[in-house]
């Protein structure tokens, strides 16, 4: 039988905690959200011995205090899961900054490993680092490792064993601060314990710490206590008298005294062999974040991912989408010729044409990913939201806003799960709510269908291109209108460390970008296949008995004629044409598409698009396989969007083409956006929101459009 | 100790780069200013102006880190130049 045990993971952002959690755990991760917060919760397991540990890797945070919910959620999984360990990562090459946390887990009184990363760089800046004697001051293992070349991480398993066996040994030391904080601690600890109001899991030090810091969860978790109010009003005393005693708020001093226990230890274990000289970081960033190159330098790398994105994707997306030609065909060869079944016609026309559209974009949707992944994992990422931050602040917005929209680009999904690193939630619900208007990969294939059809060769770029920047300007002008109407208020100031560039791991490269990626197959999965069924079924039912014409006999007639093979094609063709359109008119979605005719006529539609917009609610790109099955085409060519692409320019011109675009582009976002809206926002309201508001822009903006442009055609 | 008595206060904004300075006070409400001090930015400690950009935004250098911040947050920092 093997010994199970509970560890957690913490560190500052970019202290490489999620390298060594990867680099223990390996590919036994599983990922979750923290009740009530869009925090994730990350957990893998590994063996030691004979133990089996179960790890959680802790939100990366600088401090344990209730600044922001990631910083809240540490803290309560150490408090109210008693892990048996905490092991702290810390950068060896920026000590003081790191052990800032350390000496909060001390505070907590909880038995910890300190596990020095990067120590390679801490060397290589001439850093040295007494080991043993900061073992012995802080009162636990230190482990030292490099997480990106996986060394120490034997080791690092290795004492966790030997600590979960015997923790009690490795209790980290007590802190002891200066008198001035020492005595108010010891008074407040002293009112905790005589009133007997400890509550469960908390340690009197530990509380009396938080009171002096005026850390909000512990303050209304007081006021909810019977006793609890006094406690508070005798914490008001002793803060009055120590903002008096040293003429600084109270938080602050604490802080300080924090920041004077460290240096004192660093001057203790640290020596410095080597004058620092100017890293390359610093050099690569004078000129990424320089002022006036920086935004150029940015966008044409934008470029450069886009058109790799697409160049690169593009034989892939011709296999994926043979593969799906080619499986249609064989699932239809299990029925005999001609034979009409609805199962048969389910399976083809619906569910494999259905995922098989969404699912072709995939190589494109993945390249994007895997290029945001590498950014991300350089540290570019953090220079990017730092640069665009001024344009962004024109807008409302933050800086950090800027990734989310980018990735937007690629699938809205990811991108809205991305707004979680904004802490004010004015910032994170304007972003949120304004994400859908960047144009992503599941609209590329209506505008592909589009723009070819309508558009001569040297104005397809510019189109497309309108199409986007129509997208971005419109998500300008929203963010901007919602931040000085429902989410007003200044922005949160923008501070974000910049740290060393570094080559990412593949393996924390893949996992980024396989994370993304697995949230759009799941949407191809789940949503897509069931709204196939669905719009497979609208599109087919209520069956028409009678029809209006005799059309086999027609075309009976016409095989019986003296036309050529070619014309009796065609007029076969036309006669199909007629006959699936009037038993469409007959279905649900026909009968929906004619009833809101009325109301899309302002924007040029007619009871086609209307149909296909109706079908493409569920996913964009559905938008197109819903206008093959209008027009009738599905049963003719059933892969192959150039019938359609011929079919279009027939019954529209230019301008009702473009409109289909622009509402396309503006409208209700798919369902899964829409779905994980309500789960990020936590609230219904605004994910109808969401849909209604874009909806209702969509309808203005392309009726203006098309009622302006009818005046110039 | 420093000696920093004799040059004037002023905003982290309009600081020369390149030198050391010293933080004298941040306004801002005192949750923005425990959550910058977490970051290493607190009454008498050093920092550096390692790039400066339009409008106020910085790129600063404190305990060993770089840090990007807004046009809002350095004006909310006032310092001294450390002579």
């Amino acid at each position: 039988m093997t010994n199970k045990h509970k560890i957690v993971l913490a560190g500052n952002p970019n202290s490489g905690k999620t390298t060594i959690f990867n680099a223990l755990t390996g590919a036994h991760q599983h990922v979750g959200n923290y009740p009530g917060v869009t925090v994730e919760e990350i957990i893998g397991s590994f063996k030691s011995g004979d133990c089996e540990i179960e790890v959680t890797d802790l939100p990366g945070t600088y401090s344990l205090t209730a600044n922001s919910p990631e910083e809240l959620i540490a803290r309560n999984v150490i408090i109210t899961e008693k892990p048996e360990v905490v092991v702290n990562v810390v950068d060896a090459s920026n000590l003081e900054r790191n052990l800032f946390l350390t000496l909060q887990f001390m505070e907590l009184g909880v038995p910890m490993i300190l596990v020095l990363n990067m120590i390679d760089n801490a060397r290589d800046k001439g850093i040295e680092i007494d080991t043993e004697r900061l073992g012995k001051l802080f009162g636990t293992r230190i482990v030292c490792t490099v997480g990106n070349k996986s060394e120490g991480i034997n080791e690092l398993k290795k004492v966790i064993g030997e600590v979960v066996r015997e923790q009690e040994k490795h209790l980290s030391k007590k802190v002891t601060y200066s008198d001035e904080l020492t005595i108010p601690i010891q008074e407040l600890s002293k009112i905790l314990t005589d009133n007997n109001i400890l509550p469960e899991g908390y340690k009197t030090d530990w509380l009396a710490i938080k009171l002096l810091e005026k850390d909000k969860e512990i303050i209304e978790l007081f006021e909810s206590l019977e006793a609890g109010s006094e406690v508070l009003k005798k914490a008001d005393v002793l803060i009055e008298k120590l903002e008096s005693d040293v003429d600084e708020p109270s938080e602050i001093v604490v802080t300080e005294h924090r920041y004077g226990f460290i240096s004192g230890t660093c001057r203790e274990v640290v020596s410095s062999t080597i004058q620092k000289r100017r890293d390359i970081s610093e050099a690569i960033d004078s000129v990424v974040t320089h002022r006036i190159i920086g935004i150029p330098l940015f966008l044409i790398l934008m470029y450069v991912v886009f058109y790799l994105t697409f160049t690169v994707g593009n034989p892939f997306m011709g296999w994926i989408e043979h593969g799906f030609e080619w499986l249609g065909g064989f699932v239809s060869s299990w029925w005999s010729d001609g034979s009409e079944s609805a199962l048969k016609s389910l399976l083809v026309d619906g569910i494999i044409a259905g995922v098989g559209g969404v699912l072709v974009f995939l190589p494109n949707i993945t390249l994007l990913f895997l290029a945001i992944a590498i950014l991300e994992g350089t540290g570019y990422m953090a220079r990017v939201a730092f640069i665009m931050d001024r344009l962004m602040n024109k807008i409302g917005l933050h800086g950090k806003s800027f990734i989310p929209m980018l990735i937007g680009f690629g699938c809205s999904v990811p991108a809205i799960m991305g707004t979680r690193t904004l802490n004010l939630k004015r910032d994170r619900m304007t972003t949120m709510l304004v994400v859908p208007l960047m144009s992503c990969g599941a609209r590329i294939p209506i505008y592909a269908l589009i723009i070819p059809a309508f558009f001569s060769k040297q104005l397809e770029a510019p189109v497309m291109f309108s199409i986007y920047l129509i997208g971005i300007i419109v998500a300008i002008l929203c963010a901007k209108l919602l931040r000085s109407t429902l989410f007003k208020g200044e922005n949160e100031p923008f501070v974000l460390e910049l740290p060393p560039y570094r080559i990412p791991t593949l393996k924390s490269i893949g996992i980024h970008m396989w994370g993304r990626t697995v949230v759009y197959l799941q949407k191809a999965g789940t949503l897509i296949l069931a709204a196939s069924v669905i719009l497979w079924i609208m599109a087919n039912y209520p069956k028409k008995d009678k029809l209006e014409k005799d059309y086999t006999a027609e075309i009976t007639k016409i095989e019986q004629s003296q036309l050529s093979p070619e014309q009796k094609k065609l007029k076969t063709r036309d006669i199909k044409n007629e006959e699936m359109a009037e038993r469409l008119s007959y279905t649900f979605t026909g009968r929906i598409g004619h009833a809101i005719e009325p109301a899309l006529k302002p924007m040029g539609f007619d009871w086609k698009i209307g149909t296909a917009l109706i079908g493409a609610f569920p996913a964009k790109e559905l938008f197109v396989s819903q206008m093959g099955i209008v027009f009738a085409l599905g049963e003719i060519d059933e892969e192959n969007p150039v019938a359609l692409r011929d079919e279009l320019p027939r019954h529209y011109n230019g301008l009702q083409a473009y409109c289909i675009m622009l509402f396309c582009l503006l409208s209700a976002p798919c369902i899964a956006t829409i779905a994980v809206t309500r789960r990020e926002s936590n609230s219904w309201f605004w994910a109808l929101f969401q849909l209604v508001g874009l909806t209702v822009l969509a309808y203005i903006v392309t009726t203006i459009v098309y009622q302006v442009g009818l005046l110039f055609m | 100790m420093t000696t920093t008595h004799n040059s004037p206060t002023i905003s982290l904004t309009f600081a020369p780069a390149g030198t050391a300075l010293t933080v004298v006070s941040a306004s801002g409400g005192w949750e923005f200013q425990r959550k910058i001090a977490a970051l290493g930015i607190y009454t008498d400690e050093k920092l550096e102006i390692v790039e400066r950009h339009s409008q106020g935004a910085l790129v600063i250098k404190v305990k060993g880190t770089r840090l990007a911040i807004g046009q809002g947050m350095s004006r909310k920092i006032k310092v001294k130049v450390v002579q």
